[in-house]
């Protein structure tokens, strides 16, 4: 139940970073990091798998803390345009209850359903995301946040194997496109 | 360590290299060996393939795309030496910008003998890190755009087949259990059948989805038209091989789908994609482009047919295999010979657009008649497709070739090279490379 708590929060989160103001979504991935972290460190006290462990650190140190800090001061004195329509969240609604139909009782095979529906939902919304987000911060949030999906997705397959590798690979992108944006002036128009 | 590893090692150390010298000459002698000690161990490996030691494999499609991969690599290292336009460039570039084309060439060597689907996706993702960030070192505001444009849709196509991939180990849980096995390329095929069927399927979508983007499949492709068209000449060539990757994975995971007779029919969705490519270059294409532009269309077009036929199956996969190498091939010599050498940039667009003797005419053949033979209704589409996408192509010559001049022996010699061996594909291939293919087709589709 709790990793699936976990998963149910990140999932909120999700739906929540499609309508805010630019200057909160930092705070609000922050949120949704720290969810998928609670979620990867609840299984590895269920499971007693150091890989879930070294995860949920690298989620809460990565996505957790380092990016969102970095997006804060991005973010800081930006317009607030990318706030979404209506649309897109009856949109996300229908991508969660896709994700949900994906993960019915006969298609999943021993493993927690309710996290998975939430992990893949969360992918599909940050995908959403990183596609409608108008700047440079809501679409590397987009893709932050799919990111933190694919860790709780990994997180509740037992016995996945290189579980920390697979949360550096999530990370790689959207830290390397803050570096991009930080240092070469990517996304820049002008 | 892996005998395997050796074509990754080669432009991996190179661009280490060009990271530590300053010297141009030193630099230069550095990319020219990384490249070819590419080619060189490619061709090795091919000689005598060792056996898959759980991380790399080099099976015989695996190997096949590794030496197109390393022939491209170092044509395209020597013609960018030689090229003035090139050498102008290369004079205010910084080390990294130097280093750059040959980290994502050892990528993606990298990711083609992986034997580990994770391990696929993670050196796709340094490649399309690399490639991003070559695009983005060029002065241009529009260059930066696109570079953006390039690591958000490739990112979330990346994360899509991580995903994929993930779902992939757990629809082979029931045959393979826990442990990296049910990670392994190799021991997945054999296993496809008693995996689970409805997770399988699922893995697909995302894996289709996700690896379809970087391949540029149509609806997928929004990135890769500026991204090609704004980076420096190397990069852009190389970038090709971000498709040749994608596409082959998507070949591969056919194969297991194909193999489980509870999972979806696979060929449909990867068939669409295809058409779809080959709709939008052909419809493009008339509006006539400009000349960087055209040849990331016709790119995009040819992909897609090979990738129609990797969805038709059965023989067709064999004349997609070849479909991809050879436009692969003639994209590269066209690409070379931009705005230099008037000549071999004639005979490139004449080879994309399926001309004889080029060998794309043999391999659009060989897919129309299995169309013809398996999926008749879609024959004439594809024929329809496949003649105005030739018709658009023609229509861009007398502007190609417009203020051209002749190009040094270093530009000329190897887009000869690689279209002579076209013409040899098309109408002489020896019988030790159809039987390669047979075999390269036949491995990535059943146990």
């Amino acid at each position: 139940m709790g990793p699936g708590l976990a998963g149910a929060a990140a999932l909120v989160i999700s739906f929540a970073l499609l309508d805010r103001r630019v200057a909160v979504l930092p705070g609000l991935c922050a949120a949704q990091a720290t969810a998928v972290a609670a979620a990867a460190a609840w299984q590895g006290w269920l499971q007693g798998g150091a890989g879930l462990w070294m995860a949920a650190l690298l989620v809460l140190a990565v996505n957790g803390i380092a990016i969102p800090l970095a997006l804060h001061r991005l973010a800081t004195g930006l317009p607030n345009a990318p706030r979404a329509r209506f649309p897109w969240l009856v949109l996300g609604a229908g991508l969660a209850l896709l994700a949900a139909l994906a993960v019915l009782p006969g298609v999943t095979h021993g493993v927690d359903r309710q996290e998975l529906g939430a992990a893949l939902a969360t992918v599909l919304l940050g995908a959403l995301m990183t596609l409608v987000g108008r700047g440079v911060p809501a679409q590397l949030l987009g893709l932050l946040s799919a990111a933190n999906g694919l860790v709780l997705a990994g997180t509740g397959m037992p016995g996945l194997p290189l579980l920390p590798a697979l949360a550096l690979a999530a990370m790689a992108l959207p830290a390397a496109a803050l570096a991009g944006v930080r240092f070469l002036g990517l996304g820049e128009t002008r | 360590m892996s005998v395997a590893l050796s074509p990754v090692l080669g432009p991996l150390l190179a661009a280490v290299g060009l990271m530590l010298l300053g010297s141009r000459r030193a630099a230069d002698a550095i990319g020219i060996g990384g490249a070819a000690a590419a080619l060189l161990a490619a061709c090795l490996l091919a000689a005598a393939p060792p056996p898959p030691d759980g991380w790399l494999r080099a099976d015989p499609l695996a190997l096949l795309l590794v030496l197109l991969t390393g022939c491209i690599g170092l044509t395209t290292v020597v013609a960018s030496l030689a090229s003035p336009s090139e050498a102008q460039d290369r004079s205010g570039r910084s080390r990294l910008s130097r280093a750059l084309p040959h980290t994502l060439l050892g990528c993606l060597m990298l990711a083609l003998l992986s034997d580990n689907a994770g391990l696929t996706c993670v050196a796709l993702e340094a490649a399309t890190i690399a490639g991003a960030l070559a695009v983005a070192l060029s002065d241009a505001a529009s260059a930066r755009q696109a570079a953006w444009t390039m690591l958000m849709a490739c990112g979330l196509g990346l994360v899509f087949a991580l995903l994929g991939t993930a779902l992939l180990y757990l629809a082979a849980q029931p045959a393979l259990g826990p442990g990296l096995a049910a990670l392994r390329w190799s021991t997945l095929l054999p296993a496809a059948a008693r995996c689970n069927g409805a997770l399988l399927s699922l893995a697909f979508v995302f894996l289709l989805v996700g690896y379809g983007t970087v391949a540029a499949l149509v609806p997928l492709h929004g990135w890769v038209a500026e991204a090609r068209t704004r980076a420096p000449m190397p990069v852009a060539v190389l970038s090709g091989g971000l498709a040749i990757v994608g596409v082959s994975v998507i070949l591969r995971v056919r194969g297991l789908l194909a193999a489980n007779a509870q999972a979806i029919a696979p060929g449909p969705p990867i068939m669409a994609l295809g058409l779809a490519s080959l709709l939008l270059a052909a419809c493009a294409l008339w509006r006539r482009p400009d000349p960087r532009r055209c040849l990331v269309l016709a790119a995009i077009g040819q992909g897609g047919v090979a990738a129609f036929a990797f969805g038709l199956g059965g023989p067709a996969i064999l004349a997609g295999l070849l479909h991809l190498i050879v436009q692969a091939l003639a994209g590269t010599a066209a690409w070379q010979c931009l705005g230099g050498e008037r000549r071999g940039l004639i005979a490139g667009m004449l080879a994309l657009a399926g001309l004889p003797p080029f060998g794309l005419i043999a391999s659009e053949f060989m897919i129309l008649g299995q169309t013809l033979r398996q999926a008749p209704p879609l024959a004439f589409p594809l024929g329809a497709l496949l003649l105005s996408l030739a018709w658009a192509l023609l229509r861009q010559l007398p502007a190609l070739s417009a203020g051209s001049r002749e190009a040094p022996v270093a530009i000329t010699l190897p887009a000869a090279m690689q279209l002579a061996l076209t013409v040899v594909l098309g109408l002489a291939m020896p019988g030790a490379v159809f039987a390669w293919l047979a075999a390269a087709a036949a491995g990535a589709t059943s146990p």
